[in-house]
C-alpha cells in the first residue's frame, strides 16, 4: 500500500513537472503545479501510513498506552494541511495574475508572453 | 527585555501588515502608523535578549535529551545584526515611498511589513517546516511588491517567478519530508545531532542524499543563484527600485539563513559544498556579465544583486569560520550599498522619467549630492577601499585562499574588477556625459526622503569600511559554531 502510494506520488510529480515545463497554456501549467503539490502531499501522508491505525484524536475513555500503539502519526497530517493552504494561496495568486495578463496581453500562451524563452 | 519577546520580531510586523491593509485609503493614518511601527521594529532587535523561545514542548537541556516537539526560535548575535539591518533597509524604503508617492497604498506597505516579519521568522526559526512556511509567504509578499508597480512586464515576471517558486517549494517540502522520515524530527538542532552521530553509512544513504539535493535546488532558487538567476533578476528589475532594495536584502538574508542551516545539516555529505560553490561562482560570473550587457540602469543593478549573492553563497559553501564570517559581513554590506544604489536609481527615474541609459546623462549638474552618494555606493560594491565592500571581499578572498581554493579567489577578484568597470560605465552614462537630446528632467525637486535614506546608507558603507569590527563581532559566534575544518 505504502509503496504504491510512493510510486503514484512519483508519477504525479513527473506528470506535473511535464505540464509545467512543456505545456504552452498558463492554465495547464497551473494544473501541473497542483499535481506536483498533491504528489508531495500524497508522499507525506503515505510516509506515516500504519495498517489499521486509528485517527489520532484522544477520545474520552481511551487508554493512552493503547492509543499510542494504534494511532496514526499526526505530524505529517498537520504538514499536509499547511501545505494545502499555501498551495491554495499561491495558485490563487497565479490565476489572478493570469487574468491580468490575459486582459493586457490578450493571450495565455507562454511562448507569446515570454518570447525570449527565458 | 528578555528572550520571551523574541516572537514579537515576527508577530508585530505581521500584525502591522494587517492593520495597514485595513487602513488603506486613509493616507494620514497609513503614514503615521508606518513611521511609528518602523521605529519600534528598529528598536526590537536591539532590545530583545539572546536566547531561545519555545512554542509549547519543553525547554531543551542536558538532562532531557528527547527530540524537540515544539517550534523553537533562537536569537543569537548574528540574528540581531541581520534582523536590525533588514528592518533598517525596509524602513528607509518605506520612508522613501512615503516621501515620493502622491497617493499612499496601505496594501503595498502592508506587504512590505509582511515580508519583514516572515523574513525575520526565516532567520530565527530552528524548525525546518516552519522555515518552509515562512519562506513561501516571503515569496508571495515579494511577488506582491513586484505586482504593485502595475506594468504588464511586472505581471509576466511575477507569474514566472511564482510558477518556479511553487515547484521549488514543493521540492523543499519533499526534502523536509525525507529528513523527517529518516530522523523523526523537524528541529534543525535535533536533525544536525542525529546526522552527526549516525555518520558513515547514513551520510551516503539515498534518502539523505536525495533530501540534500532537493534542498540544494530550492536553496539556489530562493537565493537567485544559477540557474535561476534570470528569474530573480527580472523580479528586481520590474519592481519599484525601493521595493527591489527590500527584496534583494531579504533574498541575501534568506540565503544566509537557509545556507547556514544546510551547512549545519550536511557539512560532510559528499559533493554538497563543492556543488554549492560551483553554483555560487556561476551566479557571480553570469550576474556580472549580464549586468555589463544591460542598457537599463535598474536592470544592470538587478544583475549585480545576483552577482553579489554569489559572493555570499560562496562564503557559506567554503564553510570555514573566516568564510562564514565573510559571508555574513558581505550580506550586510550588500544590503547597505545595493539598497543605496537602487534608491539612487529611483531618484534618477524620478528626475529623468526613465532608467534607460539612452535617455540619461548630465545629472551631476542638477543633482551633485545624489551623484556623490551614488558614487560612494558604487565604490563600495566594487570593493574599493576604504568602503565596506572592500573589507568583506578581502575577508572572503583570503578565506578562499586559506581554504586551499585559490581559483575561487581569482574568480572573486575578476568579478570585482568587472563590477568596477560596470559601475563606472553606469556612473558615466547617468551622471557625467552631456545630457542626451531626448532627455527631459522633472521640474519638481527630488524628495528629501530619498537623499536622507541615501546619506544614511552611504554613511554606513564608509563607517563599516573603516570599522569592520562593528559587524564582525556579531558574526563570530555563529561562524565558530558552523565553520568546518578543511
Amino acid at each position: 500500500m505504502q509503496t504504491a502510494a510512493f510510486i503514484c506520488g512519483g508519477l504525479l510529480f513527473m506528470v506535473g513537472l511535464y505540464a509545467v515545463v512543456f505545456k504552452d497554456n498558463l492554465i495547464k501549467k497551473v494544473m501541473g503545479l497542483t499535481f506536483i503539490s498533491d504528489s508531495v502531499n500524497l508522499v507525506l501522508i503515505a510516509m506515516d501510513y500504519r495498517p489499521g491505525a486509528v485517527v489520532p484524536i484522544i477520545l474520552p475513555g481511551v487508554n493512552p498506552a493503547d492509543f499510542a500503539s494504534t494511532a496514526a502519526y499526526p505530524l505529517t497530517i498537520a504538514l499536509v494541511l499547511t501545505n494545502i493552504v499555501i498551495a491554495v494561496a499561491t495558485v490563487s495568486l497565479i490565476l489572478g495574475l493570469c487574468i491580468k495578463i490575459h486582459g493586457k496581453a490578450g493571450t495565455l500562451s507562454a511562448r507569446r508572453i515570454w518570447p525570449d524563452g527565458q | 527585555m528578555d528572550s520571551s519577546l523574541i516572537p514579537l520580531m515576527v508577530v508585530l510586523p505581521m500584525a502591522s501588515a494587517v492593520l495597514l491593509n485595513m487602513l488603506h485609503g486613509r493616507d494620514r493614518a497609513v503614514r503615521y502608523l508606518t513611521l511609528a511601527v518602523g521605529l519600534v521594529f528598529l528598536a526590537l532587535p536591539l532590545a530583545v535578549s539572546y536566547g531561545y523561545h519555545h512554542f509549547g514542548g519543553y525547554v531543551r537541556d542536558a538532562s532531557f535529551s528527547r527530540l524537540a516537539v515544539g517550534i523553537i526560535y533562537g536569537f543569537q548575535a548574528h540574528q540581531r545584526l541581520l534582523a536590525f539591518t533588514l528592518v533598517l533597509v525596509a524602513y528607509l524604503a518605506a520612508v522613501s515611498y512615503l516621501g515620493s508617492a502622491g497617493k499612499l497604498s496601505g496594501v503595498y506597505l502592508g506587504f512590505l511589513m509582511l515580508g519583514l516579519g516572515t523574513c525575520t521568522a526565516v532567520l530565527l526559526t530552528d524548525d525546518i517546516f516552519n522555515l518552509y512556511v515562512f519562506l513561501e509567504i516571503t515569496l508571495i509578499s515579494q511577488t506582491a511588491l513586484v505586482i504593485a508597480s502595475g506594468t504588464e512586464e511586472a505581471y509576466k515576471a511575477a507569474v514566472k517567478y511564482l510558477i518556479v517558486a511553487n515547484v521549488c517549494g514543493n521540492m523543499l517540502l519533499l526534502g523536509i519530508a525525507l529528513l523527517l522520515s529518516a530522523v523523526g524530527s523537524l528541529n534543525v538542532t535535533d536533525i544536525q545531532g542525529y546526522i552527526a552521530a549516525a555518520g558513515g553509512a547514513f551520510l551516503r544513504s539515498p534518502v539523505l542524499l536525495t533530501a540534500c539535493a532537493l534542498m540544494l535546488v530550492s536553496f539556489s532558487y530562493v537565493s537567485g543563484l544559477f540557474p535561476f538567476h534570470n528569474i530573480k533578476a527580472e523580479m528586481y528589475a520590474r519592481a519599484m527600485p525601493h521595493a527591489a532594495a527590500v527584496m534583494q536584502t531579504q533574498t541575501k538574508f534568506i540565503l544566509l539563513g537557509l545556507g547556514i542551516i544546510l551547512l549545519r545539516l550536511f557539512p560532510n555529505v559528499g559533493g554538497f559544498r563543492p556543488l554549492m560553490l560551483y553554483t555560487s561562482m556561476a551566479a557571480m560570473v553570469f550576474g556580472v556579465i549580464m549586468a555589463l550587457k544591460q542598457d537599463n540602469y535598474q536592470h544592470m543593478l538587478s544583475y549585480h544583486a545576483i552577482s553579489q549573492a554569489g559572493y555570499v553563497a560562496a562564503g557559506i559553501s567554503i564553510g570555514t569560520t573566516a568564510a562564514v564570517m565573510g559571508a555574513i559581513f558581505h550580506a550586510v554590506n550588500n544590503a547597505l550599498y545595493k539598497s543605496a544604489l537602487l534608491i539612487g536609481s529611483e531618484c534618477v527615474k524620478h528626475q529623468a522619467k526613465t532608467t534607460d541609459f539612452k535617455g540619461l546623462g548630465g545629472l551631476i549638474q542638477p543633482l551633485p549630492a545624489l551623484a556623490a552618494l551614488v558614487l560612494v555606493s558604487k565604490l563600495a560594491i566594487s570593493g574599493v577601499p576604504p568602503f565596506n565592500g572592500f573589507q568583506s571581499k578581502l575577508l572572503l578572498m583570503t578565506a578562499a585562499f586559506n581554504a586551499g581554493l585559490p581559483e575561487v579567489t581569482v574568480v572573486m577578484i575578476l568579478v570585482s574588477v568587472l563590477t568596477f568597470i560596470s559601475m563606472m560605465k553606469a556612473f558615466h552614462l547617468v551622471f557625467m556625459r552631456p545630457p542626451q537630446a531626448e532627455a527631459v528632467l522633472a521640474e519638481t525637486a527630488l524628495p528629501r526622503t530619498y537623499l536622507m535614506a541615501l546619506a544614511i546608507l552611504a554613511g554606513l558603507c564608509l563607517l563599516l569600511g573603516l570599522c569592520p569590527q562593528i559587524v564582525l563581532v556579531y558574526a563570530r559566534e555563529i561562524a565558530l559554531q558552523v565553520g568546518v575544518a578543511q
